[in-house]
């Protein structure tokens, strides 16, 4: 299966130089959290600063530093923008997290000539957000992400469809790019497996015994075998349904019924079809002819209509109590659209570490030499595309191999 | 291996006041002996998290953004297995 990987590193940050330029030469902290204790979301590179990390720190290190509290829904919408670009070079895209997606390109050689062409169909999709796309093509889901992670912008990396260029591509790359438990890499580089291709020269059953099933899978990648299939979204199917009231709904526990009513039948349709919604779209129509939209995205596809309705009420009650309330007459209609139906889960974070920690340690052994016996810890990443937050990421002791 | 891993992110138990809805109305803060209440100002999202179906205890929480008095963003969520309500940026 022939997959293109679409990755753009540091999303946010090139979300908010796109939009500010003059911010351009300056090194910038993009943080998100509480105001009482913010993290680093993303920031310059040469800041040298981790996701997740305090503010506080990078606060006095970098103190010209432009420090830009987190737009995140405007950084969920350009990335839907590169979506919908991408939906209309191939109907099989996955949304894999903010940053980071896989288009199936097999059969699309048909449509523009070739797969050159079909890539760069992909690239200039991209290209336009002008926001330095690194593509990556490869006869599967993780070559094709490791392609990426390697290529330029606007120079795409375009593997052959064959095993031994596959093995022999990811050879020289670092083990941590593996989609493994970070105990399980601790464990390679323990074994002096420091590379795939240090990997791909074991057996498949010793890496079994050590590791167990990530030990069969990592031997698989490493030796150009995936057979991951894409968990795609469906831009074109779309369910829609309207309620109308027999009386306009004049109340709130009415209108609230009449949404109940109608998300329960548009989500039994979502269900039926095995998908779940990631957008919902409803309007009102008011007996003086008046309509309220309402757009919702949801964080995670939901097949949960009780779910949709909490939110559309929540929304209601927040625009009902304003002076200019655009609810202002009773309701007699209401239409619903889920779209961006898709498979029921999402990654909200990168599905693989992006970046290797070469001096920490250097920097830890010139700590111990000053300092003497010093506990440290690390952030590593546990489960990093886990839904569950506590599993993402785990603090670890810092040991030298 | 025999390393020990404590996460990055945990649940922190709140306590809540919840509306008859569900939805949280005021957060109480406990720090020094002394007790807060804060009021919500906004939910600002909410969703659903179910996992681990496959367990003993599978996880079952709704979220919800909020917007409190001071003005702050808050993420919490419940554990509707148990009622509990926990603190936690998503």
């Amino acid at each position: 299966m022939s997959i293109a990987c679409v990755k753009i590193s540091h999303l946010p940050l090139r979300c908010e130089i796109a939009r500010r330029t003059d911010l351009d030469a300056q090194i910038i902290i993009v943080y998100h959290g509480e105001e009482s204790r913010p993290v680093v979301l993303d920031a310059s590179p040469n800041a040298r600063l981790r996701r997740g990390e305090s503010l506080v720190r990078p606060m006095t290190q970098h103190p010209g530093a432009a420090v830009i509290r987190a737009d995140e829904t405007f950084y969920d919408a350009r990335w839907h923008e590169i979506i919908e670009d991408l939906l209309n070079v191939s109907d099989r895209v996955e949304d894999t997290a903010r940053g980071t997606a896989f288009v199936a390109i097999d059969g699309l050689s048909e449509l523009y000539g070739s797969q050159e062409q079909t890539v760069e169909q992909i690239s200039e999709a991209t290209a336009k957000h002008d926001l330095d796309a690194q593509i990556g093509v490869a006869p599967g889901r993780f070559p094709a992400y490791c392609a990426a992670i390697r290529a330029q912008p606007f120079k795409p990396i375009r593997l052959p469809n064959s095993r031994v260029a596959v093995k022999e591509f990811l050879a020289p790359m670092a083990v941590d790019f593996l989609p493994l438990e970070a105990r399980s890499t601790e464990l390679l580089h323990d074994f002096a497996l420091h590379t795939m291709g240090d990997l791909a020269a074991q057996s498949i059953s010793a890496l079994q015994a050590q590791l167990g099933s990530d030990g069969i899978r990592a031997w698989e990648l490493v030796n150009g075998i995936d057979r991951t299939r894409l968990n795609t979204i469906e831009r074109s199917q779309k369910i829609i349904d309207s309620f109308q009231f027999e009386s306009p709904a004049a109340s709130m526990d009415a209108l609230s019924f009449g949404i109940q009513m109608l998300l329960n039948r548009a989500f039994a349709s979502v269900q039926s079809i095995g998908k779940a919604a990631g957008r919902m779209d409803l309007t009102c129509e008011m007996s003086d002819s008046g309509l309220w939209d309402y757009s919702h995205v949801f964080k995670e596809p939901t097949d949960s209509a009780t779910l949709a309705h909490s939110v559309v009420m929540t929304r209601i009650e927040t625009v009902v109590q304003t002076d200019d309330s655009p609810i202002r007459s009773p309701v007699e209609n209401i239409l619903v659209e889920l779209s961006h139906l898709g498979q029921g889960r999402a990654e909200q974070s990168s599905l693989w570490r992006e970046e290797k920690t070469g001096d920490l340690d250097t920097a830890l052994r010139q700590l111990k030499a000053k300092m003497g016996s010093l506990a440290t810890k690390k952030i590593v990443d546990v489960e990093p595309w886990s839904r569950i937050p506590e599993r993402r990421q785990a603090w670890a002791e810092v040991t030298s191999r | 291996m025999g390393r020990s891993y404590e996460p990055v992110n945990p649940p922190i138990p709140i306590q809540v006041m919840p509306t008859i809805s569900g939805k949280p109305a005021i957060l109480v803060e406990t720090r020094n002996g002394s007790t807060n209440s804060i009021p919500v100002k906004k939910v600002l999202d909410l969703w659903d998290l179910d996992d681990e179906w496959w367990r003993i205890v599978p996880i079952h929480r709704r979220y919800f953004k909020l917007l409190i008095d001071t003005g702050r963003v808050m993420t919490i969520f419940k554990d509707q297995s148990s009622g509990e309500w926990f603190r936690q940026e998503y």
